[in-house]
């Protein structure tokens, strides 16, 4: 076997990439496998991403930003994207996302279904996410207000 | 070996002593908890067949009191007692074949009389089309409320979390 003409400095230098890799993938960008149809077709069921822990580290969630929120602990994510901000008024109609009363483009939106939903105004502290697949039935497609503090973090790629 | 192996080496030994320490001496009762899901989840995902399945369904309800409540959220109503509980789940039975639970991400705080624990936990059912061998996944996160009767923990109320809202 090869070590390299210092053994010593390689297996120092193993065991900084290896700190390195663990430091990285277990707190700052964490592999996640997308499950589900709910954002196709953005991200189709099976994919490998990451999920960027301190992409909001100096500011909040904005709008169109795909971010990974928490069930009971941080093993199971739901994936989806930001329609609604804190304050603002959300409401469904026919398929169509209604922001303080006026129309979101979503571009990302290849079909839609005519989901309804009431309005809603959010509070300080909730963010309204939706996935990008409105094909589906709106009563199996996870939507709705979150809580800033299940938020885990930006699904960067 | 050098000093500065040595006291690398160690080290490693005394962070795998002090992990294999916090495995061993987690409180006994949470360790029994997380066992009975374990089993839970086990005898739902082998629901056996003929008699073996009534045995498997008499197992099933050994997890839960007499008087368990489910609250599966708005526009479900709750399933109230052992028995419509396990007619429920024996209504899946035809599927389960196609389906496999497991829970994640269990928290466990147990009250201070010993008698009475809070659960939270993610539930995950995998859904396996039997003609595309394509497979789903659901998850929902719940909040348990277990009780010791008799020396055993037993369901007493499963009631779904709204993630989204």
């Amino acid at each position: 076997m090869i070590y390299g003409r210092n053994p010593r400095r390689t297996a120092v230098r193993v065991l900084v990439l290896v700190a390195v890799s663990v430091i990285i993938f277990r707190w700052v960008l964490i592999p996640i496998r997308a499950e589900g149809i709910s954002m196709e077709p953005a991200y189709q069921s099976g994919t490998l991403h990451f999920v960027n822990r301190l992409a909001f580290a100096a500011h909040g969630p904005r709008r169109g930003d795909v971010i990974a929120i928490r069930l009971a602990g941080p093993h199971v994510l739901y994936v989806k994207r930001v329609v609604g901000l804190p304050g603002e008024r959300i409401e469904i109609i026919e398929g169509q996302v209604y922001v303080n009363g006026a129309l979101l483009v979503e571009s990302y939106v290849q079909r839609r279904k005519p989901w309804q939903y009431d309005e809603v105004t959010l509070t300080s502290r909730e963010y309204f996410l939706i996935g990008d697949n409105r094909a589906m039935l709106a009563k199996d497609h996870a939507f709705g207000r979150a809580d800033v503090s299940r938020i885990v973090g930006k699904v960067v790629f | 070996m050098s000093r500065r192996a040595l006291i690398v080496a160690v080290a490693a030994g005394a962070i795998g002593l002090a992990a294999a320490a916090w495995y061993l001496l987690r409180p006994a009762e949470e360790r029994v908890i997380r066992g009975r899901l374990d089993s839970l989840v086990d005898d739902f995902n082998d629901p056996g067949e003929g008699l073996a399945s009534l045995a498997k369904a008499v197992a099933l309800a050994s997890y839960f009191t007499e008087d368990v409540r489910v609250d599966l959220g708005p526009g479900s109503p709750p399933i109230e007692g052992r028995e419509a509980l396990v007619g429920a789940a024996s209504a899946l039975q035809p599927r389960t074949a196609a389906l496999r639970a497991g829970v994640d991400d269990v928290g466990i705080a147990i009250d201070d009389g010993g008698t009475s624990a809070s659960v939270t936990l993610t539930a995950t059912v995998t859904r396996r089309n039997l003609a595309t061998l394509e497979e789903t996944l659901d998850a929902r996160e719940f909040a348990l409320t277990m009780t010791k009767r008799d020396g055993t923990w037993r369901i007493a109320h499963a009631k779904a979390v709204d993630t989204l809202r």
